[in-house]
């Protein structure tokens, strides 16, 4: 008698975890859907922080590097600029491109040799000068 | 010949960059290669609401002086340009322009166009290598370096968002198998209000002599 009562005591308590963890369940499931959208925010604001923190690692690392050319040298950071004045970048009326026009070294360069080609053919004409001076 | 292929290296370049477009502004390159140097020049002829012209210019020096026009005409998704639908090239400004063959687009034996072609900012972001300090002929600034392979050719090539719109600053190409893929284009200067010099409305059928001399037919 004493075992049929202690089993109805025990199936009565099964019972009651049964009926308790359905009421449980879906607070318990709805918890824990709390908890994981909550781990996912916060994983996504932990992916935003490291984005964040790699673009400002990328911004210092290229201000070290301009402060790293500047400390070595006079030249500037930065780059020309040319305005064409809407002209077009190989005038088609020029006979020359600029790449073959002369620099102002080139051209005293050039005046230099032609002065001395002169200075030879005047030493030259003078030889013949004299040669067709002279009395054989 | 050589030269030709080069336009499909700048394109890439454009092609990937989306920056807002302004007509008359472009850079000014060195390109230095065993076969000599040359002058380049790209900047956008013009920009319309679903069309943008892009004009490049290439020129050689000494004796054997050479000049040639390309411009090439992209079709505009929201400001950045997916497709070359049409090609002219120049070679005596005397004359009209000729009409480009699109054989023409295709002609190059390593890096295509299509490699390049539709590329997102997060495909070219795998072949980045590291923020440095280029110095070239126009000064020195801050670039990203970028590393491409592709049937034996190496490209290292560094682009910065200064250089609007061509975005790129210096560019070294390598190869052991094709001697005419080694070269090194450096940027000379930025230019703004240039004018281009092929007009497409008074454009012509290619003729042979210019077929040769771009390599489509031979002599």
């Amino acid at each position: 008698m004493d075992l049929i009562k202690e089993r109805k005591q025990q199936a009565s308590n099964m019972l009651r975890v049964l009926v308790l963890c359905l009421l449980l369940a879906p607070a318990v499931g709805n918890a824990k859907l709390r908890y994981y959208h909550k781990t996912d925010k916060l994983e996504e604001q932990v992916a935003e922080l490291y984005k964040a923190m790699n673009e400002l690692q990328q911004e210092v690392d290229q201000l070290k590097l301009e402060v790293k050319a500047l400390k070595k040298g006079s030249k500037k950071v930065g780059l020309k600029v040319k305005d064409m004045n809407h002209q077009s970048v190989h005038e088609p009326s020029r006979s020359i491109s600029s790449s073959q026009s002369l620099s102002a070294e080139e051209a005293n360069d050039m005046m230099e040799k032609i002065k001395q080609i002169k200075n030879r053919q005047q030493e030259s004409q003078k030889i013949i000068d004299q040669i067709m001076n002279d009395d054989y | 010949m050589m030269i030709t292929k080069f336009v499909l290296f700048f394109i890439l370049f454009i092609l990937i960059c989306s920056f807002k477009f302004q007509k008359g502004t472009g850079a000014q390159y060195e390109l230095t290669s065993k076969e000599g140097n040359a002058d380049l020049s790209i900047y956008v002829g013009d920009v319309s609401d679903h069309n943008m012209a892009v004009e490049f210019y290439f020129g050689t020096g000494g004796v054997l002086a050479s000049h040639m026009w390309q411009q090439f005409d992209f079709e505009l998704k929201g400001s950045s340009p997916v497709k070359i639908e049409k090609g002219y090239v120049l070679f005596d400004p005397t004359e009209a322009p000729e009409v480009m063959p699109k054989k023409l687009f295709k002609l190059n034996k390593g890096l295509q166009v299509e490699d390049f072609l539709f590329v997102s900012h997060g495909q070219i972001k795998k072949d980045f290598v590291a923020d440095e300090l280029v110095e070239v002929p126009a000064g020195s600034i801050v670039a990203k370096h970028y590393k491409k392979h592709a049937n034996g050719q190496v490209v290292d090539f560094w682009i910065a968002d200064e250089v609007k719109p061509v975005g790129l600053i210096k560019l070294v190409s390598k190869s052991k198998t094709n001697a005419s893929s080694n070269y090194t284009i450096e940027l000379k200067t930025l230019l703004t209000n240039v004018r281009p010099v092929i007009n497409p409305g008074k454009a012509k059928v290619m003729s042979k002599e210019s077929k040769i001399k771009m390599g489509l037919i031979q002599e």
